[in-house]
């Protein structure tokens, strides 16, 4: 469950950079190549589970990675430039279902289809009563496995906060599924 | 099954159905990555541009535009005071000077200007004005300006004369009397007092 995490030995990971454009590779593309490859699937879950539309998710992540390679001489640098990447994908995606759902009271549209896999309808359906904020701290905390204070990094809030967003996230998730109510530590 | 046992191998199941192309996206990320680069530079480079020209052409116009609008008076409203002064010019005719105006001309009844007037030019430009007593009109602040044989002044350009031109007068003196010929004056009063008689100098 959840992610393979980074290993530190970005610059000298075995597989081989993408020809980007054809262009001279150098240690930056090498870098970015590394790190798309390594993270980009794991945005798009995420931001799926906030989206709950593949294509708009997919969409999403790429905006997200399209910024951080023009950002990249500078977010490069950082220790973790995943989790800047995933607070821009989270952003984005927060604005995106906002506005969908604005769309979706003015054109009073049906729900948006669920994938055609053997998933826990129920659980997705479920998901779609939380925030935004709420969906992105139970992606990261269940699907990503991250602590909270990473998730508090990459939402840009507290971790108090974050604590708050689970807390009510699991309460409404247990109503609606029909499940026992427990708090996590 | 827990609500935590069922979120986390529920969402592990429904984000496993998601496996997006992860390098037509990497190519695609980096397209639009360049593009955008491109775009930046091309609009910095327009911008700096467009900051050079503009101190190149438009600034030294502006400036110059700026500087007449100091040196010339707004259009259709007469010249308060008298360009600048030419104490040079100026002091061929500086003294103090005296006359009196007959009540004949009908300007110079409607004014009140009959009676005896003395007027100091000064070197700098400034005129003082000694009227008679009938005279209520404004005085102070009048000013002159020669050149050559010309001479400009704003004398009653505060009333009697307002909303005129600057008038131009031609003045000559001989021995102790000036005399002031009217090259281009609208107001009559002014006509009357200035150049009806000559001006005999105190000495």
């Amino acid at each position: 469950m959840g992610l393979v995490r980074r290993s530190s030995q970005r610059d000298t990971d075995a597989r081989a950079p993408v020809n980007l454009e054809g262009r001279h590779e150098d240690q930056a593309d090498v870098a970015y190549a590394w790190l798309f490859r390594e993270e980009f699937a794991a945005v798009v879950r995420t931001a799926f589970l906030i989206l709950h539309d593949r294509q708009e998710a997919e969409d999403v992540a790429q905006e997200a990675f399209t910024q951080l390679l023009v950002h990249w001489r500078k977010v490069g640098r950082y220790e973790r430039p995943e989790a800047w990447v995933r607070r821009v994908a989270i952003r984005l995606a927060a604005r995106r279902l906002r506005r969908e759902q604005l769309r979706a009271i003015l054109h009073r549209s049906v729900d948006p289809p669920v994938p055609t896999l053997p998933v826990d309808v129920d659980l997705l359906r479920a998901l779609r009563a939380l925030a935004p904020q709420q969906r992105a701290a139970v992606a990261l905390f269940y699907l990503e496995d991250r602590p909270m204070a990473e998730i508090a990094q990459i939402l840009g809030c507290s971790k108090a906060t974050v604590k708050v967003h689970l807390f009510k996230a699991r309460k409404r998730l247990a109503e609606l599924l029909g499940e026992e109510h427990v708090d996590v530590p | 099954m827990s609500l935590d046992r069922r979120l986390r191998e529920g969402l592990g199941r429904i984000a496993a159905g998601i496996d997006p192309d992860v390098d037509w996206h990497l190519r695609r990320a980096v397209r639009g990555a360049r593009r955008r680069v491109v775009l930046r530079r091309a609009s910095a480079t327009l911008a700096a541009a467009a900051v050079i020209i503009t101190s190149l052409v438009i600034a030294p116009r502006a400036l110059d535009a700026l500087s007449s609008l100091t040196r010339r008076p707004p259009a259709g409203h007469p010249v308060p005071t008298v360009a600048e002064p030419t104490t040079v010019g100026n002091q061929a005719i500086a003294g103090t000077y005296r006359r009196s105006v007959p009540a004949g001309n009908p300007d110079v009844r409607s004014n009140h200007l009959a009676g005896r007037w003395i007027i100091e030019l000064r070197p700098e430009g400034t005129m003082a004005v000694t009227a008679p007593a009938s005279f209520t009109g404004v005085l102070s602040g009048s000013q002159f300006q020669v050149q050559a044989d010309t001479l400009r002044t704003t004398l009653f350009i505060q009333d009697v004369c307002s909303n005129l031109p600057v008038p131009t007068y031609r003045w000559t003196r001989v021995g102790e009397r000036l005399r002031f010929t009217p090259i281009d004056d609208r107001c009559g009063a002014r006509v009357a007092l200035l150049a009806s008689g000559p001006w005999v100098s105190d000495g």
